[in-house]
């Protein structure tokens, strides 16, 4: 018999189901802190994930904002390098008068073109002889200037909403149209057909519908009711679109005298608003002082650069003060446990320390040295902060001399305890923790900063700048906060004595980026500005038993700066 | 509209607090099962050293997964599950698992009754670890959690076939360590 065919569960499987199935089995001791610490790990690699996406983001979108914002300048500069065009001043549409036609011919060619083009569309002008008629009578002259190119009768013409075709930037009684790429009008109320006052060379005859031209310049030409009688004459200067000509001439005439003054007030109006603003910009220029004001906000993130020591690097076991033999400790395994709990809040540490949210806000006056350079100081404030997720807390213990009884410290968490060599209680041991705990590190500084500012025109409204400089960094408040109860959270002040940390502390920072004046006297300037610190928070980094290193920020500068203007004016 | 809504059952409310991520909830899971899932990992592993190894990476992916879990069945289910299925993993990263597609013939298996109530659960445990990592882990999950030798061929990927010929081979040695150790056991008793 096959094996495959020997599956049927008899007694063995039956009687192991039944022994084995829901067994029970010791776990090691140590094996949930194990899991825990995995969790952690996991949680923190989690963490650092979307801390890079956002980082990333805010990467990116400050790339974005500086492309634009070069993309924009560049634009501004090219608009203002123009022929012609005032800085900050959009150039005005030039008349184009080029690419109208200029004879009869060409006009007619064009409008033949524009015929063949579009012979799809509903309804196709043909020159008939009523329409040269109509030319003739009207005083068109058929030789040089600008003329109708096409006209037709009544009859086959064009009825009221009807379009019609004319040579791209050529309108037949306007002369031209200043969008060539399109070459339709509309034709709205009657049209001048063959009647007899059109015949005989009188085109707004009395009796003659009226005749309205759209064109795309939104102008609209009325012929109204016309009566031989009035004769009345239309000083030069004075002719209005709306005005009744006494022939098509006429109108084409005071159409163009129209357009004429048109044109040049319109350079008038260009140039007077040239020279104002010249003649404002140079006021401003020479109305205001070399003094300045600068508001700057600095959001970054802060690395305080510390951090833990190695077991191998602790003191030996013939020292009293030892840290990691537990000599007199908890329990008989905890020199052990405690140096290997040693090395994984080590590890934890690396892993789980982050910069976080930092800031500093400055205020400070500025003094032009020369045409580019500026002089800024003043006084500031900065908290930075970090911080990090932990499994360890550190358990020191007393013994009294006399009573030789032994008591316990607050524990506290490994890095305060780390950040000098005083272990000063008999005996100390690193703990884990049953929960993880969140620990906050702070530092508020007071600072006074000196610093020059290189600034280059882009455009008229746009820069960019360069910045450096160093600044003298007054320790306010240093404090290490945990989320754990039990834990000993510590603050130290200006005035602690025994604060591990330096009072006085100095820094150099560079920025560079691009700003934008809002006003003559009101600029605003971006760009990222790192800053590190020339010594490390330590006081004394010998006596620290954790690896000190300089601290430093990454941020993104934004300041307003203020132009005071002169007193003497 | 709900007009009564069902109170949450405990479990419930610790597999809400899993998810949330809250330690102390994840601590009372592990609590609760750690003991039978030790066992467990106890028959797959060969050590218990391995075994420790085993179920910290299956409760940390229970921890990891738990959104995941449907409630369609006890929560321990899902949990022994995840331990079977790390434990296959794990066998088959460290190659201990060598697919094979065995049909060698083995003689008839006696089908006489077994009573284990004279061995201790450390004896029974070892004498499933002292079986070859394959063995061990066809006779675990036929005779002991009660799949089927296909479902055990889907999980291992190999043939039915092959998951019948491991398991009776496995069988058959666990049956002569059992006859060996009567015999032995009969033999200090007539010495006495």
């Amino acid at each position: 018999m096959s094996s495959a065919n020997n599956h049927k569960r008899n007694s063995l499987e039956d009687e192991f189901q039944r022994r084995l199935f829901d067994a029970e089995a010791r776990p090691a001791p140590d094996l949930w802190a194990r899991i825990d610490h995995d969790l952690t790990v996991q949680e923190n690699k989690d963490y650092k994930k979307r801390a890079l996406f956002y980082r990333q983001l805010a990467a990116a979108c400050f790339v974005l904002f500086a492309l634009t914002g070069a993309l924009l300048a560049y634009n501004y500069s090219d608009s203002m390098n123009q022929p012609g065009a005032q800085p900050g001043m959009a150039a005005l549409p030039v008349t184009k008068q080029a690419t109208a036609p200029v004879t009869v011919e060409e006009a007619m060619k064009a409008y033949a073109t524009q015929q063949e083009e579009s012979a799809a569309m509903a309804y196709s002008p043909k020159e008939t002889a009523g329409t040269q008629r109509v030319a003739r009578a009207s005083g068109m002259r058929q030789s040089k200037g600008p003329v109708a190119a096409a006209s037709t009768a009544l009859n086959d013409g064009p009825q009221a909403g009807d379009y019609y075709n004319v040579s791209p930037g050529y309108s037949p009684y306007l002369g031209y149209t200043p969008m060539p790429g399109r070459s339709r009008g509309y034709v709205s109320g009657g049209f001048p057909g063959n009647g007899p006052a059109s015949t005989q060379g009188n085109l707004f005859a009395p009796g003659t519908r009226y005749t309205q031209i759209i064109t795309w310049e939104s102008i609209t030409v009325t012929f109204g009711s016309n009566t031989p009688t009035t004769k009345q004459q239309y000083p030069l200067g004075n002719r209005s679109l709306a005005a009744k000509p006494q022939s098509f001439a006429e109108m084409s005439e005071a159409h163009q005298a129209s357009r004429q003054q048109a044109q040049q007030s319109s350079e008038t109006a260009q140039s007077t608003l040239a020279a104002q603003q010249s003649k404002t910009v140079e006021a401003a220029m020479k109305g205001d002082s070399r003094w300045s004001l600068n508001l700057a906000y600095v959001p970054a993130v802060f690395e305080q650069n510390i951090g833990l020591p190695d077991p191998l690097a602790m003191p030996s076991s013939n020292n009293r003060n030892m840290f990691s033999i537990a000599a007199s400790g908890p329990s008989v395994n905890a020199s052990q446990e405690s140096f290997q709990n040693i090395s994984a809040a080590r590890e934890e540490f690396e892993e789980s320390t982050q910069p976080a949210y930092s800031y500093a806000v400055e205020a400070k006056a500025g003094f032009k040295l020369k045409e580019k350079f500026k002089l800024l100081t003043g006084i500031g404030y900065s908290e930075s902060r970090s911080r990090s997720k932990s499994n360890f807390i550190v358990r020191q213990f007393w013994v009294k001399p006399r009573s030789n009884e032994r008591y316990e410290l607050s524990p506290s968490t490994f890095f305060v305890s780390s950040l000098n060599d005083g272990f000063s209680s008999d005996s100390v041991s690193v703990a884990r923790t049953g929960d993880s705990f969140n620990t906050e590190y702070q530092y508020r500084h007071l600072t006074v900063p000196v610093g020059l500012q290189y600034e280059h025109d882009l455009s008229k409204d746009w820069f960019v700048y360069a910045a450096a400089g160093v600044a003298a960094n007054f320790l306010l408040e240093s404090s290490v906060k945990t989320t754990n109860p039990e834990v000993q959270s510590v603050s130290y002040t200006a005035s602690d004595n025994d604060s591990p940390f330096r009072q006085v502390q100095f820094s150099g920072n560079g920025s560079v980026g691009v700003g934008k004046r809002i006003s003559p006297n009101l600029t605003l300037a971006l760009g990222p500005e790192v800053r590190n610190y020339f010594n490390t928070l330590v006081a004394d980094p010998d006596k620290a038993a954790a690896p000190q290193g300089k601290p430093y920020t990454i941020g993104m500068n934004m300041s307003l700066n203020y132009q005071l203007s002169s007193s003497r004016k | 509209m709900k007009l009564f809504t069902k109170p949450k059952s405990d479990e419930e409310k610790l597999i809400e607090g899993c998810i949330a991520g809250k330690r102390d909830m994840q601590r009372l899971l592990y609590d609760l099962y750690s003991r039978k899932m030790m066992a467990v990992c106890m028959r797959y592993a060969p050590t218990s050293f391995e075994a420790e190894d085993m179920m910290q990476e299956g409760f940390v992916k229970v921890f990891a997964n738990i959104q995941n879990f449907k409630q369609d069945c006890p929560l321990e289910f899902w949990v022994r599950r995840i331990m079977i299925n790390t434990a296959l993993k794990q066998l088959r990263q460290k190659s201990l698992m060598t697919v094979s597609h065995e049909t060698e013939e083995v003689g008839n298996i006696a089908s006489e009754d077994v009573n284990l109530t004279g061995y201790s659960m450390d004896e029974l445990l070892a004498m499933i670890q002292s079986l070859a990592p394959r063995y061990r882990m066809v006779f675990n999950l036929y005779a002991i959690e009660g799949y089927n030798h296909k479902e055990i061929g889907e999980m291992l990927g190999i043939s039915e076939g092959t998951s019948k010929s491991q398991y009776s081979r496995a069988r058959a040695i666990l049956q002569g360590m059992l006859e060996r150790q009567d015999k032995t056991y009969q033999e200090h008793v007539i010495s006495q």
